[in-house]
């Protein structure tokens, strides 16, 4: 298989996943013990971290936007897309800024990442629900970021140390 | 092809500060947007759906409790009661909005995002004082 090839078959295979694990992580009802809507633990930005490191950051916004069409189009609801893409959007592109600076490990890059994604997801409320009120949950969402970032970032860390890149590019 | 090679995998000390100016920034606008909610004389629930508003019911004044049904995409039955008000049964999936239960205070919300629909308790208060440092 070529490169190219292999990337394409690849970004399919990582796109499945993020919507699968979107799709398992909605079975936590995590709302239950933290009543903040939105508030979910955002295993799909495992996903997005392994493209982003792995495969670049084209490809990483070409998985993204096919998780979040499939995704609306799986919930039915347009809503749905607003919510996932602008949330994605700025969570990817804190982290397509940071994810070349040597100082930050994947963890750093993780918790940016789910920063962004909450700050995109408020952003996105605002407007439409047309008033101040979304707003209130942005702080919350800001400490709790710093806890599910951590907690997908030290997955991503584990994922990687398991999946060299010499095993996944090789030539079969 | 790129590899991660050579990107940390572990946290760094620069991963610490970056969480710690998160959590600074969470602080802050905490701060800013709860720090003010004094104590008020009249408490009013305010429901809007796609940002106008539909209904506005004086929580203090109620003799009896009230229920309201907003219909949209999805349907939320809004309780109201003396003081508190709260989204007590939801069409939406996920039901994030009736997790959130009672709301009692000026300044703090209910969202149901899949309805667009918000509540939003206001609080007038006499002495002014609010409005000065608010």
């Amino acid at each position: 298989m070529s490169g190219v090839t292999r990337k394409i078959a690849l970004g399919a295979c990582l796109t499945a996943l993020a919507l699968a694990l979107s799709w398992a992580e909605s079975l936590i009802p995590l709302t239950l013990f933290i009543p903040i809507p939105g508030f979910r633990l955002g295993l799909a930005n495992i996903v997005t971290l392994f493209a982003l490191y792995f495969l670049g950051r084209r490809s990483a916004w070409s998985v993204l936007t096919a998780r979040c069409l499939l995704g609306a189009l799986l919930a039915g609801n347009l809503t749905a897309l607003i919510f996932s893409f602008s949330g994605g959007a700025v969570a990817m592109a804190v982290m397509t800024l940071l994810y070349r600076n040597r100082r930050l490990s994947v963890y750093g890059v993780s918790i940016a990442g789910a920063a962004g994604h909450n700050v995109g997801q408020i952003a996105a409320a605002l407007l439409v629900l047309g008033g101040w009120a979304p707003l209130a949950y942005l702080p919350p969402l800001l400490a709790l970021s710093v806890l599910t970032g951590a907690l997908t970032g030290s997955v991503s860390a584990a994922l990687f140390r398991f999946a060299p890149a010499e095993r996944l590019f090789s030539p079969v | 092809m790129k590899s991660p090679a050579g990107s940390a995998l572990r946290p760094t000390r620069w991963d610490v500060v970056l969480a710690a100016a998160i959590l600074l920034a969470a602080a802050v606008t905490g701060y800013l947007l709860y720090g003010n909610t004094g104590k008020s004389e009249s408490l009013t629930a305010v429901v809007t759906r796609n940002g106008e508003e539909i209904a506005r019911i004086p929580l203090d004044e109620l003799e009896e409790p009230m229920e309201l049904s907003v219909e949209g995409e999805y349907t939320n039955i809004i309780r109201a009661e003396r003081g508190r008000v709260c989204i007590i049964d939801s069409t939406c999936p996920g039901r994030d909005c009736v997790h959130q239960g009672w709301i009692s205070r000026p300044g703090q919300h209910l969202i149901c995002l899949p309805n667009h629909v918000t509540v939003t308790i206001e609080g007038s208060s006499s002495s002014g004082v609010d409005a000065v440092s608010g």
